[in-house]
């Protein structure tokens, strides 16, 4: 290795001494109509990151900025102040490598559920070679829905929907998946189901993960940390690791430490008085 | 549930005499309240309790319109080409305009009050303003039926084009799209059943402003014959004249299903 070499990586590693995560939020803060008379600060100053591979919550009241957060490290809204930046390079626009879920599951009604899992390809003008194809279906497969490739959304059920959005999310292997309460709008039982099949689809696929959510039990489950927000303006306020081992199953949820962790959580996460 | 599919699938278990049941179910009554209307008419009519001079029975009706059928469709063929090339202009400057006011916010502030407010102008009442301006001759018709049928079609796919939930575009925006893809592959087909659903309230449009032009022109057209005729009072010439007119509406209206089947499949198979 020659002189300019060295000293080019000593440098590298001198910029990333503090090791900033796989996404890396700093001092970010975000205010809508800022300077008018309908300014909301929806984020206060907030800086955490994610470790490459890790499964994240963002776990917080409705209205909590947690949405917007996570729509910034999408490169969907742009921060009012402070910087973030997802493997090593600032967000300032969508990038290619980011898989994204909403609570909605954003299918095409005119399209079969397998167009729709391929639909991030024509999106992004890339071609649909045959392997593609085999890679959804097998996606499809995995996530429970043999059978129902050539089905339109509207045949199928609201979990059946959101199975179909994570395939979606997943068919061109994201490097980060951002997820906004993807689960919400369904029942309980359903719930757990798709929080099964995610859990399944994370431990195969094994991308780093920030999941946003209300549900206290939901992101103990999934995650390997849950972080707590504020009442808007939206700030950490709890930083908690989940230690429970993986593969994980829904009878964790009985144990006496899942309950305890879901009291913690709970506790820390500021209801209005009465 | 709708959701689960099943009324799709309940069709493939219908057994034939379910299916001949359920087609008795869908055309008896029509069938049966439009004879017990006509019969009634008919018997009316021969007794003399309806003047013969202003509603002649049916059987007569349709004599005339048999006899008169060369000069009927001779006539029709104004209206049809006429009310066609109305809805056509209409649905091109229609959407173009629903596009643009869609895309741009300053054109969307500008241009949206006026269109509200002439729709609310009872189109009519301008007809002879256009006979004023354009002349009388087919143009004339046409250009009025265009401005009659343009409206429902602005509105339509202003309505339409807002159709996607916002999330769809959050979506197109993180997979970069450009907002010319977004445009075709989302915002275009979540607007199209709006679209049609203007243009066929346009199609209908488009045949009144035909048949008012011809009305005020009065020169030719199944507007014309109707006019003319009522003022002969050859009530049966004028019925026949307007039994046409339905069928030049039926027609128009038919080509614009069709179109809407053709476009509907080319998304379904994308």
């Amino acid at each position: 290795m020659n002189a300019n070499a060295t000293l080019l990586a000593a440098a590298e590693v001198a910029s990333s001494a503090p090791s900033p995560g796989y996404v890396a939020i700093d001092q970010v803060r975000k205010i809508y109509n800022a300077g008018t008379r309908h300014q909301v600060e929806a984020v206060a100053p907030t800086s955490f990151s994610v470790k490459a591979g890790e499964f994240v919550s963002l776990l917080g009241p409705s209205g909590c900025g947690k949405s917007t957060l996570l729509m910034m490290i999408a490169g969907l809204e742009a921060p009012t102040q402070g910087s973030i930046s997802v493997a090593g390079r600032a967000m300032t626009s969508p990038r290619a490598e980011t898989g994204i879920m909403f609570q909605d599951p954003t299918l095409l009604p005119w399209k079969s559920a397998l167009d729709n899992v391929l639909f991030p390809f024509r999106a992004m003008n890339r071609p649909v070679e045959p392997e593609i194809v085999e890679r959804a279906s097998t996606l499809l497969d995995h996530v429970g829905l043999q059978g129902f490739h050539g089905h339109k959304p509207r045949q199928l059920s609201g979990g059946m929907r959101q199975r179909v959005a994570i395939c979606r999310a997943l068919v061109y292997e994201p490097d980060l998946l951002l997820m906004d309460e993807p689960f919400s709008a369904l029942d309980a039982i359903t719930r757990d189901e798709m929080n099964l099949v995610l859990m399944k689809m994370w431990e195969e696929h094994h991308r780093t993960a920030v999941f946003v959510t209300h549900s206290i039990r939901e992101a103990v489950f999934l995650s390997d940390r849950v972080l707590v927000m504020s009442r808007r303006p939206g700030r950490i306020i709890e930083d908690v690791r989940i230690p429970f081992s993986r593969p994980r199953g829904l009878e964790i949820g009985e144990t006496i430490e899942f309950n305890e962790i879901c009291g913690h959580l709970r506790s820390k996460i500021e209801h209005r008085p009465h | 549930m709708t959701d689960l599919g099943l009324p799709f699938q309940r069709n493939l278990w219908l057994g034939i005499g379910d299916l001949g049941r359920d087609a008795a179910r869908l055309v008896v009554p029509p069938v049966a309240a439009a004879a017990l209307l006509f019969g009634g008419w008919e018997l009316l009519s021969r007794n003399g309790v309806l003047s013969a001079r202003l509603l002649p029975a049916p059987s007569k009706v349709f004599e005339t319109f048999v006899r008169s059928l060369g000069v009927l469709l001779d006539q029709a063929q104004p209206t049809f080409w006429g009310a066609l090339a109305g809805i056509l202009l209409a649905a091109l400057l229609g959407i173009a305009l629903g596009i643009a006011v869609s895309y741009s916010r300053a054109l969307m502030q500008a241009v949206y009050p006026t269109i509200v407010f002439f729709q609310l102008i009872p189109k009519v009442a301008l007809a002879p303003v256009f006979l004023l301006w354009f002349g009388t001759g087919f143009d004339a018709n046409v250009i009025f039926s265009v401005f009659i049928a343009f409206f429902p079609v602005v509105v339509a796919t202003i309505t339409g084009l807002q159709a996607a939930p916002p999330s769809y575009e959050r979506l197109c925006q993180a997979l970069m799209m450009s907002r010319f893809r977004m445009f075709l592959a989302v915002k275009l087909p979540f607007a199209l059943p709006h679209i049609f659903s203007g243009l066929r309230i346009g199609v209908t449009f488009a045949v009144i402003g035909v048949v008012l032009g011809e009305f005020i022109t009065a020169q030719t057209g199944l507007g014309y014959i109707i006019l003319f005729s009522a003022n002969n009072f050859e009530t049966a010439l004028l019925l026949s004249a307007i039994l046409l007119l339905c069928g030049v509406g039926m027609a128009l209206f038919s080509i614009f299903l069709a179109l809407e089947m053709i476009v509907t499949r080319f998304y379904d198979s994308r």
